[in-house]
């Protein structure tokens, strides 16, 4: 599942994200993915893992909990898997640092999506993610497969002949490293496939078909709205210089307030010393 | 019954921390409820789990202190951007969209999540936070002597460096350096050119300088800094984290140093990269142990008091903790177990503690808080199953550690430092070279460069370690590393790095499970490899369901537990 969310106003108008901005349209087939997109994607599979743990954490019923902790083990995998990636390609200089999930807004640790929702509302929401990033994840594979192409014949054999294998696999969490990168990739529409149905079929049971629909064009429209706001980098780097230099220049002429002495109270230790925030 | 919240937020890892009646009772890093590393900004899910579980409210909390002066470090930063507006351009962009989101917004945030009367507001010296926070930790026989505090840091309320006087509980101030001179952010740089995490790294670059040769020392000493004891200067032209937010190190180092290094680079220990990083390792680490021994020096010349503290973020390099515990004139040394941001939150709510009436806190635990782990609800049950009770689980874990094997443990409180220290660690026999090695490069992953640490009974550490007595409580919660002596076994090198130093760890506390382990052990097995018990990268486990994650990522069947021996369900 790949997410992120933004709070738009008050407490409850909020739209939810999903890492396929329109940037990765791009992606070229046949190349390798880029650094960016591979750690969009680290950060994004990394955020749906924290998502899942916390969801696991609140879900009142245990055998939910742990459903929800092996959604989280198996994207912790894929944050593994394209952690990989970004180390493979040697002109990448981008590092996956987990606190960019938070910078860049992929989860809001003050309200986590489960937290903020009913499990109506979140399945809805995995639903129509999960779908989103497989139908992204297979739209990139040329992109994957171009980083090892050698594998390729191999992994053909390897998939026909370790289809019972791979189910078993899909739920372990320690043996991404023992196969090539094509075919933990597989692995990894298969988890989102997986994800997606799950998430599907358990709405139908606890949602109306009318309720489904209209949760379902709610994300969607979320997804579209914050897609496009995502496509303008160009206006809001703009938008966000403009401010900023008039800010500064209203600031300068006022710099010398800024310089504050250093305390020199005798003892330091006191309410009045305490007291103010400069 | 009375509380004292300190908090700590928005720079590095944010934290908080619970005095009961004065006694420090639990502190919460806000990384282990939000599983993000590092995890910075207003400490929002560790002050929930506060209120909640301690049912805090205005009425029975006495003070809530903030680790900082939340406009003063703001204001100190921008002073500076602004005397370059062009150049620092990018810088004062951050700056400020900081305004927005940073900490002078705190007390809006606090007043979403629990309503405490402003009175009861203090915000404390950044710098005095993190004095305090070792304060805490000095040893109950000094406790009442004079003390100098010494703070070596990035920046905190626009100072990088302070030393303190403190004596019957209050503090004066005798020494301040000011941003951007900052032997933290200098440490950041080299660390950020050497391809790793700024703020995250700076242990892996610690780890580096064994393979190291001098080659930049003299360089930095007459090129990069000004020194005049106690006061240094850097020449910015070298640096650009007072320009820019994206990178520490300017055009100029580049011209000088090369290319900046690729974390990846240096995993080849052979390579050129690997070389050059260890090189500028090594001398960053012996030009920053120059500069903090110089002014120990003179701290004490200064005011004639040889108990002496050092905290903020340079504390936590061991390495340069252990030069400095050798500084000549001292009685005593203390670096508290936590002695970055995370830890001035316990130094925060020192300050409210005093200003309250009372005296310093004088914490004699490293563990806080409670087990997070219930083996009777069924969700435990569904991700465990129970191998061996209280009772027979000793037999058995001897039985396992003897054979090679990797167990978690899971016990009591939380660790209170970024060290593990048995609470929530993973541990092998230090004698078996095979687990040891499957236990750092296999199942943690960690760089060949880095070895894992030790844990031990004093008497064996006094045995093979040269063990300093001045800093001596310190050992326990790993804040110094310690040479081998030429006595240690063949067998445990192992835990050895390649200069012969280890992190190691003195286990104290007789009725910690692994104490008695050793105990039990004696002449078989005498240390045990002891790492956090975490995937790198990710915070220490933390409750149940951390556990369990992590043993199934780390491919660990095994957890000790207070309640038993228990395995992962498949």
């Amino acid at each position: 599942m790949l997410i992120k969310m933004t709070i738009l106003m008050g407490n409850v108008k909020f739209v939810f994200k999903s890492i396929q901005n329109s940037e990765l349209n791009n992606v070229k087939h046949g190349t390798n993915l880029s650094g960016r997109q591979a750690l969009d994607f680290a950060l994004a599979e990394f955020s749906s893992a924290i998502e899942m743990l916390q969801a696991a954490r609140l879900a009142e019923s245990s055998s939910l909990s742990r459903g929800f902790v092996n959604h989280a083990l198996d994207e912790y995998r894929h944050t593994e898997f394209f952690k990989r990636l970004i180390d493979s390609d040697p002109h990448n200089e981008l590092r996956f640092d987990p606190r960019l999930t938070i910078t860049l807004g992929f989860v809001n640790p003050a309200r986590y999506l489960f937290e903020n929702n009913s499990l109506e509302r979140f399945t809805a929401f995995v639903a129509i993610n999960e779908a989103s990033a497989l139908r992204l994840f297979s739209k990139i594979k040329p992109a994957i497969k171009g980083a090892s192409n050698e594998l390729r014949d191999e992994i053909e054999t390897i998939l026909d002949e370790e289809t019972a294998h791979l189910r078993e696999f899909t739920k372990s969490a320690d043996g991404t490293n023992k196969y090539p990168d094509n075919f933990v990739y597989e692995m990894l529409l298969l988890d989102e496939e997986r994800h997606a149905s799950l998430a599907d079929g358990f709405l139908d049971r606890i949602a109306s078909p009318k309720r489904k629909k209209w949760l379902r064009l709610r994300y969607k429209f979320g997804n579209k709205l914050r897609h496009f706001w995502g496509s303008q980098r160009g206006i809001r780097a703009f938008v966000d210089k403009t401010i900023c230099m008039i800010v500064i220049c209203l600031i300068l002429p006022f710099r010398w307030v800024l310089c504050l002495p250093a305390a020199r109270e005798q003892n330091l230790i006191c309410h009045q010393s305490g007291k103010f925030l400069l | 019954m009375k509380y004292i919240v300190g908090v700590s937020g928005y720079f590095h890892d944010s934290s908080v921390c619970l005095l009961k009646d004065g006694k420090l009772i639990e502190f919460i890093k806000e990384e282990s409820l939000t599983r993000i590393k590092g995890t910075r900004g207003f400490p929002v899910r560790a002050l929930k789990f506060l209120i909640r579980e301690y049912e805090l409210t205005d009425t029975n909390v006495s003070y809530l202190a903030f680790y900082e002066k939340p406009l003063r470090g703001w204001a100190a930063t921008i002073h500076h951007s602004l005397a370059q507006p062009r150049k620092s351009f990018d810088l004062l962009r951050h700056q400020i969209k900081q305004f927005w989101s940073g900490p002078i917004h705190f007390v809006s945030e606090l007043k979403k999540i629990i309503h405490i009367s402003e009175h009861k507001l203090l915000f404390v010296p950044h710098h005095l936070s993190h004095a305090l926070s070792a304060i805490a930790f000095v040893n109950s026989k000094i406790q009442d002597k004079p003390l100098l505090n010494f703070v070596f840091d990035g920046v905190g309320d626009g100072n990088t460096t302070s030393i303190f006087k403190f004596q019957n509980n209050a503090a004066e101030l005798i020494f301040q350096q000011n941003y951007p001179h900052s032997l933290g952010l200098f440490y950041s740089t080299v660390t950020d050119y050497c391809g790793f995490l700024v703020n995250e790294g700076e242990y892996k670059l610690m780890a580096l300088a064994a393979f190291g040769r001098p080659t930049y020392y003299e360089f930095f000493r007459e090129h990069v800094f000004s020194i005049t004891k106690p006061s240094f200067s850097l020449d910015m032209s070298w640096f650009d984290y007072d320009k820019s937010p994206e990178r520490s190190f300017s055009e100029k180092w580049i011209e000088k140093f090369g290319s900046p290094i690729k974390g990846k680079d240096i995993q080849d220990m052979e390579s050129e990269s690997f070389q050059r990083a260890a090189d500028l390792a090594l001398s960053s680490q012996l030009v920053i142990q120059d500069i903090i021994n110089s002014t120990i020096d003179w701290g004490i010349k200064e005011t004639n008091i040889r108990d002496v503290t050092i905290s903020g973020g340079v504390a936590q390099n061991s390495l340069a903790m252990y030069s400095a515990a050798l500084a000549p004139g001292l009685n005593s040394v203390t670096i508290p177990p936590s002695p970055g941001d995370s830890g001035a939150a316990i130094g925060a709510a020192n300050f409210a503690k005093i200003v309250d009436g009372g005296a310093s806190i004088a914490c004699k635990d490293i563990f806080f808080g409670k087990s997070q782990l219930d083996a009777a609800k069924p969700v435990f049950q569904e991700m465990f199953i129970l191998e061996s009770g209280p009772t027979d689980m000793k037999n058995k874990l001897d039985a396992l550690i003897s054979s090679g094997e990797i167990i978690c443990c899971y016990f009591g409180g939380n660790e209170i430092g970024p060290r593990a220290l048995c609470n929530r660690s993973l541990v092998c026999a230090a004698n078996n070279k095979k687990s040891v090695v499957a236990l750092n490069s296999m199942i943690k992953k960690r760089e060949k460069f880095r070895p894992l640490a030790p844990v031990m009974l004093r008497s064996v550490a006094e045995l093979w370690f040269e063990v300093n007595q001045k800093a001596s409580d310190c050992y326990k919660w790993m804040a110094l590393t310690a040479v081998a002596k030429e006595n240690l076994p063949a067998k445990y090198e192992s835990i050895l790095h390649f200069d012969r130093t280890a992190r190691i760890q003195i286990l104290d506390d007789e009725f910690h499970p692994i104490h008695e382990f050793l105990v039990r052990n004696m002449g078989k097995i005498d240390m045990l490899v002891n790492t956090s018990f975490n995937i790198g990268g990710d915070p220490i486990v933390f409750d149940a369901f951390d556990c369990y994650v992590n043993m199934k990522r780390l491919g660990i069947q095994l957890v000790i537990t207070d309640t038993g021996l228990y395995s992962c369900k498949p």
